[in-house]
């Protein structure tokens, strides 16, 4: 729905990790964070804040 | 039509003349020639006040969730296409009873609807409901009396718009749905006349929690249009009333129709909208239901 209201796909992405997979959960938060960052900040749908 | 109008205040008559049903949902002849509001007659001898025309657009299914029927008790409505899978779809959310309806069906070709006609435009040339231009069920899924011959419309494309919207690039596509949101009034109509939108306890009216910011900017306006349309997933029924009711005219068909497309590719078709039976996809487990996020 919000790739359909026009957010970039890259932005929410979905993994499946178990809690007891520490090091593999860690190493995808910082992944998709360098990767998020790279795309810059979101102005959409934004101007309430 | 009047061959219908006919046939529905018939049975109208017969049903509460004898008692069978405590009241009768049809529609009425309104202030202008191009509406016909809902009436509710619960009197056999004001059965005259119903009619049927080409302007009878509107779900009255929604109505059935004002009325209360004791056991044994029971209301008779004259139900279209949509107005079928309005029923179905509260029966299959156990809000009602099909023991407690007495349903006059009715096959439709399509009504039409305006909201204004200036004064030099003709009732003649009032098109059609956009909604009824992508209907697929054009004969009552469920009724108890058909009224007239089922009809054969050929099958539509109702993703149509769905589909233009997904070959545009994302930026084209925020500044589609920017433009529509900015104009939406939260007048919460679309969601007042949803037969799917039937919580008791609305989270809009949860006002403690405030899950939305009560501004009516565009941003608060997606929040609210995309969070509408996630809680009917599954469970729209496509009866674009939403849309038809709207003062600000947006496209609320194509947000609920992308969702109802993404189901049908991963679900199949018309899974749990038609058999009483069956259950939404969404509201229910198989072992075999597509998972491919859980490969990644």
């Amino acid at each position: 729905m919000l790739e359909f209201a026009g957010i970039e796909v890259e932005r929410f992405q979905t993994r499946w990790v178990s809690s007891s997979e520490g090091e593999k959960f860690a190493s995808i938060i910082i992944k998709l964070t360098e990767e998020i960052t790279a795309l810059g900040p979101n102005r959409k749908y934004r101007d309430s804040l | 039509m009047n061959k219908i109008a006919e046939l529905i205040k018939e049975q109208a008559h017969a049903l509460l003349e004898k008692k069978e049903i405590k009241l009768f949902i049809g529609f009425e002849k309104g202030s202008l020639p191009y509406y016909s509001p809902p009436a509710f007659i619960d009197d056999a001898d004001q059965v005259e006040r119903l009619i049927w025309d080409d302007f009878c657009g509107a779900n009255l299914s929604i109505y059935l969730l004002n009325t209360v029927c004791r056991p044994g008790e029971k209301i008779g409505l004259a139900a279209k296409g949509c107005d079928s899978r309005g029923i179905q779809r509260l029966i299959q959310d156990n809000l009602v009873q099909r023991e407690n309806l007495v349903i006059l069906g009715v096959p439709c070709q399509g009504m039409k609807g305006a909201f204004t006609l200036s004064q030099d435009e003709n009732l003649q040339e009032i098109p059609l409901l956009e909604k009824c231009l992508v209907c697929n069920h054009a004969n009552p899924i469920t009724y108890d009396y058909l009224l007239g011959e089922e009809v054969n419309v050929p099958a539509r494309d109702r993703f149509k718009k769905v589909e233009e919207l997904e070959k545009l690039d994302c930026d084209d596509r925020y500044t589609f749905w920017s433009g529509e949101f900015d104009r939406c009034i939260r007048c919460y109509a679309c969601r007042n006349i949803c037969p799917a939108c039937n919580c008791r306890s609305c989270y809009l009216e949860q006002h403690r929690v405030s899950w939305h910011n009560k501004a009516v900017d565009m941003a608060e306006n997606a929040n609210y249009l995309m969070t509408k349309a996630m809680h009917v997933a599954g469970r729209c029924i496509e009866c674009g009333e939403c849309q038809r009711v709207c003062p600000a005219q947006l496209p609320l068909m194509v947000l609920n129709q992308k969702i109802v497309k993404d189901l049908e590719n991963l679900f199949g078709e018309d899974s749990g909208a038609v058999n009483p039976a069956d259950k939404q996809p969404l509201c229910c487990y198989h072992v075999d239901d597509p998972d491919d996020f859980a490969s990644r």
